[in-house]
C-alpha cells in the first residue's frame, strides 16, 4: 500500500483524494481504494520522512495538502521496485481449501459439483474479460489488467481441470 | 449458456446438430453418444481434457469423418450419410476449417491458398484471386498474397489458413485448437480476428480448444470427458434443425 | 450444389509442384521417352517385310528370329517400365502431403484422381511425344551413315518338291544396312505406341492410387500398414523347388518329352509363381533381415539401415523387385547359355554371337533395374531431408549416414540377389536337365553322346556381383544429395 502512494506520488505532487483518483485510473479493475486509507498512509509516509507536505490548494472547495515524495521516499519506492516477490510462499487460497474440505467432509460428487459450479463461474468471468479485452474502445490500463486477470484465472481452471480428475484419488487418499 | 431450444429455427437456418453420435477408432472409442447443436452465428468451444474426443468430434460434424451411428444435420438436411463428394463439396462452399497447422498448400502462394476452394468450385483464376487477395486484406496480412507458407512465422500462416476458411463466407466455420502453435499474443489476435469476422458474418463457429482463454472467446461451451457431454444431462439439448 | 472445377484449374494444380515434383515429371517424361523408343524399336523390327533390308545382321535377316528380337526389345521395356513406376513415387510423401491439402481445401476425391491423372499425363505425354519424335528423327539421321557397302548372307529357299526344299546360302557384297532404319513403320503404330503409353501410365497411377485413401488429414496406403506376409516367399521357394525336379517327375510320371502345350503352360506358371512370389516375398525378407540384424549389431550406419528397413519393408522391396527380376531372369539365361554352348556345334559362331547379343541386352537391364535404385536412394535421402539433418544434427557422421543408405539398399539386396539368381539357374536346369545328348560323327556314323551341362559358376558369380556392385554404385551416386540434405537449414522444412 505505502509503495503504490509512494509510487503514484512520484508521477507528480498530488493531494490525498487526487491519489485516490489516480488509482483508480491506472488499475481500473483493482477493488477501489478508501479514502480513509489513502489518507492514513500519506500520514505515515509524512512520519516515515519519505513524503513531505507541498503548498496547499484552495481552489473551489476545502483546504487540500499536497504531498511531494522526498529523495528518500525515492529511494524506499527504487528499492521496493527492484526487490523479487517471493513466488507463492504460502499455499493457501480459498478455493483451494474449500475444495480440500469439500472432499474431506462432503463427498466426491459433492466436490465434483462445486468444482463444476466453480469452473462455470470462472469461465463466465473469463468470458467478460475476454470480450472487454478485445472491444477496440478498451484503454491499454483496461487490457493489461484484463490480460493479468485472465492469466490468473486461467491458472485457477486449470487446476479446477485437474482437480476434477483427481477428486477421486485424493478423497481415497485423504480418507483413513 | 444459451438454450438452443430457446430460439426458434427456420426450416432454411443454417443450423448445425448432432444426435447421438458414436465413433471409434478400432477398439477405441473416441464418442460415445454425443449429441450437439449450434445456433446460426453462435461460437462454441468445444473443450475437454486430451483425448476426450474433442477433434473427433468437429472431424464428424464437418463431414471428413463418418460417425459409425448417430445423425448429423445441417440446414435442416441430414449429412452423414451423404457421399463423399458432396460432403467435400459442402466443406468448399458452406464450411469453413481450420486447423492447428498444416492445412496451406506449401506449393501455393497466400493469395493461391485463399483462391483454392473458389478455384475447385469452378471460379476463374483472376476473379478467385482478386477475392482472396480481398480475403487476405481482411485479416490484415495483404503483403502476404505472394510469399509461399514456408516462409511465413506461424501466426501469419493461421491468418492465411483463416483468410481461406472464411474467403467461401462459409455458414459453419470448424477450428480444431487454431491458435494451438501460436504464442499467447499472435493466438489473441488470431482469435479476435477470427471472432470479430465471424460475428459479421454470421458465421457459426465450432472451436475445439483445450485451454479456457480460448475457451472464453466463445459464447458458450461444451464440454466433453472420455467421449461423452459432461456435465447434468439437462444442460444438453438437441435435436435436428428442421 | 456448386460447379466443379474448370480443367485449367485442374491442370494447374497437377503441374503445380515443388522440386520433388518437376524432377517426377522429368523423370517420368525421360523414361517414358526410353520406353517409347524401344516399343517403336520392336515395331519396326516386326514390320520387317520381304522387301525390306538387307542387313549385316543375321538377327534382321532371318525372319525366323525377329519373334525373339522383337520379344527381347520388349521385355526391355519391363525394367523401363519398372522405372517409371519407381519415377512415379519420387518425392511422394511430399506430393500426398499437396493432395491431402487439397482435399482440406474442398477437393473431392475425384478432382484428386483428375489432379493426378492430368500430373501423370502431361509427363507421360510430354515424354511420348519427345521419343516419337527422337525415334523418327534418328530413324532418318541414321539412315545414310549406317547403310554401308558389305557383305551379307543371302538365304534362297527354292521349293524343289511338294515337301522339300532347299535352302542356298550365299555371301554377297552390297549396300546393307546396320538398323532397320528402312522399314516403313505405318503411321497408326507410331500413333498407337506413342498414345497408349501414357494413357496406360496415367491408368497405373489411377490405379495406385486406388489402393490408397487421400484424406484431408495426408494419404493413408492401404498396402504399407500391413506386415509382410511369408506366403509370397512359399510361392517363390515351392516354385523354385517345382522346376528344379521337373524334368525327374516329367520322366517318372511318363509325360511327354517334347514341348507339347501343356508342359509348355505348366513351366510357364511355375516361372510366373517364382517370380511373382519373389517381388512379393522380398518386404518380407527385408522385414526379416532388418529386424534380425537391428537387434544385432553395435555399428550405427548398420542400425540405422536396420531400423529403417524394418519400418518400412516395401519401400525398399519396391526398388530391389525389377533387379531382382533381372537376375532370376539372368540367372535362367545362363543356365540356357551352357546348355546350348555344350549342345551345339562350336565352330557355328551363330549361337555363340546371339548369347553374347542376349548377355549384353541383359547388361542393359541390369543398368536399367539398377537406376531404379538410385532413383529410390535419391527420393530417401531428398524426402527424408528433415530425418537426416535431425541425425546430422544430434551428431551423427555424414559418413556413417552414407554407409547407412547405401547399406539400407544391399542390405536385403545382396541375399535376395543369389537367392533369385539360384532359382534362375536351378529352374532353368530342372526344366532342360542337367544332362542332354549330342550326335556327332558323319551321316549314319553318328556317336551319340551324353554330356553333362556345367553350372556356370563363373558366370553366375559375374552375374550376382555385377549386379550387386551396379546398384551399389547407383547408390552411392544418389548419395551426393546427402550433404544438401543434412544441412541444418533442412531441419525447417515441413516434413
Ligand atoms: N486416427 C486415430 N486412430 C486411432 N485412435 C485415434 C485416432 N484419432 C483419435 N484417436 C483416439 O480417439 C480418442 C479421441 O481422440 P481425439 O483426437 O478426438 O481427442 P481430442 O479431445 O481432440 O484430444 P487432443 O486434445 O489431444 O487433441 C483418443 O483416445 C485417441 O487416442
Ligand atoms: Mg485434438
Amino acid at each position: 500500500m505505502k509503495h503504490v502512494v509512494l509510487g503514484l506520488l512520484a508521477l507528480g505532487d498530488r493531494h490525498g483524494y487526487d491519489v485516490k483518483r489516480q488509482y483508480e485510473a491506472r488499475f481500473p479493475a483493482a477493488k477501489p481504494l478508501a479514502a480513509a486509507q489513502v489518507y492514513a498512509t500519506l500520514e505515515r509516509l509524512e512520519r516515515d520522512g519519505l513524503v513531505a507536505q507541498g503548498g496547499v490548494d484552495r481552489a473551489g472547495g476545502p483546504d487540500r495538502t499536497s504531498y511531494t515524495a522526498t529523495p528518500a521516499g525515492r529511494a524506499e519506492l527504487h528499492r521496493w521496485l527492484s526487490e523479487v516477490e517471493p513466488p507463492l510462499p504460502y499455499v493457501g487460497a480459498a478455493l483451494l481449501t474449500k475444495v480440500t474440505l469439500a472432499v474431506l467432509v462432503a463427498d466426491d460428487a459433492a466436490a465434483a459439483g462445486y468444482l463444476r459450479r466453480q469452473r462455470a463461474a470462472h469461465l463466465d468471468r473469463m468470458r467478460e474479460l475476454t470480450r472487454l479485452k478485445s472491444d477496440p474502445a478498451s484503454s491499454l490500463a483496461w487490457v493489461l489488467a484484463a490480460d493479468y486477470a485472465l492469466n490468473h484465472l486461467d491458472a485457477d481452471l486449470q487446476w479446477i481441470d485437474t482437480a476434477m480428475i483427481r477428486t477421486a484419488d485424493l478423497s481415497k487418499e485423504m480418507r483413513p | 449458456m444459451s438454450r438452443a431450444s430457446q430460439l426458434p429455427a427456420p426450416a432454411t437456418a443454417a443450423t448445425i446438430s448432432a444426435r447421438g453420435i458414436v465413433k471409434s477408432y478400432g477398439a477405441t472409442p473416441a464418442l460415445r453418444e454425443v449429441s450437439f447443436r449450434a445456433e446460426p452465428g453462435e461460437i462454441v468451444a468445444i473443450t475437454g481434457p486430451s483425448g476426450s474426443g474433442k477433434s473427433t468430434l468437429l472431424l464428424c460434424l464437418a463431414g471428413i469423418l463418418q460417425p459409425e451411428a448417430g445423425e448429423v444435420w445441417f440446414a435442416g438436411r441430414r449429412i452423414d450419410d451423404a457421399g463423399e463428394e458432396a460432403r467435400s463439396r459442402m466443406r468448399r462452399t458452406v464450411f469453413g476449417v481450420l486447423f492447428q497447422f498444416g492445412q496451406l498448400v506449401a506449393e501455393l502462394t497466400a493469395a493461391e491458398n485463399v483462391a483454392l476452394p473458389l478455384l475447385l468450385s469452378g471460379a476463374r483464376r483472376r476473379e478467385a484471386l482478386a477475392v482472396a487477395r480481398t480475403g487476405l486484406d481482411r485479416v490484415g496480412v495483404a503483403d502476404l498474397a505472394d510469399v509461399h507458407p514456408s516462409q511465413m512465422s506461424g501466426g501469419q500462416a493461421q491468418r492465411v489458413a483463416m483468410a481461406r476458411a472464411l474467403v467461401t463466407r462459409p455458414d459453419v466455420l470448424f477450428a480444431d485448437e487454431p491458435t494451438g502453435a501460436l504464442d499467447s499474443l499472435a493466438g489473441e489476435q488470431v482469435l479476435t480476428e477470427l471472432t470479430r469476422a465471424a460475428r459479421q458474418g454470421g458465421t457459426t463457429v465450432l472451436l475445439v480448444t483445450h485451454e479456457a482463454r480460448v475457451a472464453a472467446y466463445a459464447d458458450r461451451e461444451l464440454s466433453l470427458r472420455d467421449g461423452v457431454v459432461d456435465g447434468p444431462a439437462h444442460e444438453v439439448e438437441y435435436g435436428p434443425g428442421r | 450444389m456448386s460447379e466443379r472445377p474448370r480443367t485449367a484449374t485442374i491442370v494447374w494444380l497437377g503441374a503445380r509442384g515443388g522440386r520433388a515434383d518437376k524432377a517426377r515429371i522429368l523423370a517420368t517424361a525421360a523414361v517414358t521417352a526410353v520406353a517409347v523408343v524401344g516399343l517403336l524399336s520392336a515395331a519396326c523390327v516386326a514390320w520387317i517385310g520381304p522387301g525390306d533390308g538387307p542387313y549385316t545382321s543375321n538377327l534382321l535377316m532371318e525372319p525366323g528370329l525377329h519373334p525373339g528380337v522383337v520379344i527381347a526389345l520388349v521385355l526391355l521395356t519391363v525394367p523401363v517400365l519398372a522405372l517409371s513406376g519407381q519415377c512415379a513415387r519420387i518425392g511422394a510423401p511430399a506430393r500426398d502431403r499437396r493432395l491431402a491439402a487439397y482435399r482440406l481445401g474442398g477437393a473431392t476425391p475425384r478432382d484428386v484422381v483428375r489432379i493426378v491423372g492430368a500430373e501423370t499425363g502431361l509427363a507421360a505425354g510430354m515424354g511420348s511425344v519427345l521419343g516419337a519424335g527422337l525415334f523418327l528423327l534418328g530413324r532418318w539421321l541414321l539412315d545414310g551413315p549406317t547403310t554401308v557397302v558389305g557383305t551379307y548372307t543371302k538365304t534362297t529357299i527354292r521349293n524343289t518338291g511338294p515337301d522339300s526344299q532347299s535352302i542356298l546360302r550365299e555371301d554377297v557384297v552390297g549396300r546393307v544396312h546396320l538398323l532397320p532404319t528402312d522399314v516403313s513403320l505405318p503411321w497408326a503404330v507410331v500413333a498407337v505406341v506413342a498414345v497408349s503409353l501414357p494413357l496406360g501410365t496415367v491408368l497405373f497411377s489411377w490405379l495406385a492410387l486406388h489402393r490408397v485413401v487421400v484424406s484431408p488429414f495426408g494419404v493413408v496406403r492401404r498396402a504399407d500398414v500391413r506386415p509382410p506376409r511369408a506366403l509370397p516367399a512359399a510361392f517363390f521357394v515351392i516354385g523354385t523347388a517345382s522346376l528344379a525336379v521337373f524334368s525327374r517327375i516329367r520322366s517318372s510320371s511318363g509325360l511327354p518329352n517334347e514341348a507339347v502345350p501343356s508342359v509348355v503352360a505348366v513351366v510357364v506358371a511355375l516361372f510366373l509363381m517364382c517370380g511373382v512370389g519373389m517381388i512379393l516375398g522380398i518386404a518380407a525378407i527385408s522385414s526379416f533381415v532388418g529386424a534380425f540384424v537391428a537387434s544385432r549389431t553395435s555399428s550405427p550406419a548398420l542400425l540405422i539401415a536396420a531400423r529403417r528397413l524394418a519400418a518400412a519393408p516395401y519401400t525398399s522391396s519396391r526398388a530391389n523387385a525389377v533387379i531382382l527380376l533381372v537376375a532370376m531372369i539372368g540367372g535362367a539365361t545362363q543356365g540356357v547359355r551352357a546348355n546350348i554352348l555344350v549342345t551345339t556345334d562350336p565352330a557355328d559362331t551363330f549361337y555363340l554371337d546371339t548369347l553374347n547379343l542376349v548377355n549384353v541386352v541383359l547388361m542393359i537391364a541390369i543398368v536399367l533395374a539398377a537406376t531404379g535404385a538410385l532413383v529410390h536412394t535419391a527420393d530417401t535421402v531428398v524426402t527424408s531431408r528433415q530425418n537426416l539433418a535431425s541425425l546430422a544434427a544430434a551428431g551423427v557422421p555424414r559418413a556413417v549416414l552414407r554407409r547407412s543408405l547405401l547399406l539400407e539398399s544391399l542390405l536385403p539386396l545382396a541375399p535376395a540377389t543369389v537367392l533369385a539368381t539360384a532359382a534362375g539357374m536351378l529352374a532353368v536346369r530342372g526344366v532342360l536337365g542337367t544332362t542332354d545328348t549330342v550326335t556327332h560323327g558323319p551321316f549314319r556314323h553318328q556317336v551319340i553322346e551324353v554330356v553333362h551341362i556345367p553350372i556356370p559358376w563363373i558366370e553366375m558369380g559375374i552375374l550376382i556381383l555385377g549386379t550387386l556392385a551396379t546398384t551399389a554404385l547407383m547408390a552411392w551416386a544418389a548419395l551426393t544429395f546427402v550433404r544438401r540434405s543434412t544441412d541444418p537449414r533442412e531441419l525447417r522444412t515441413t516434413a
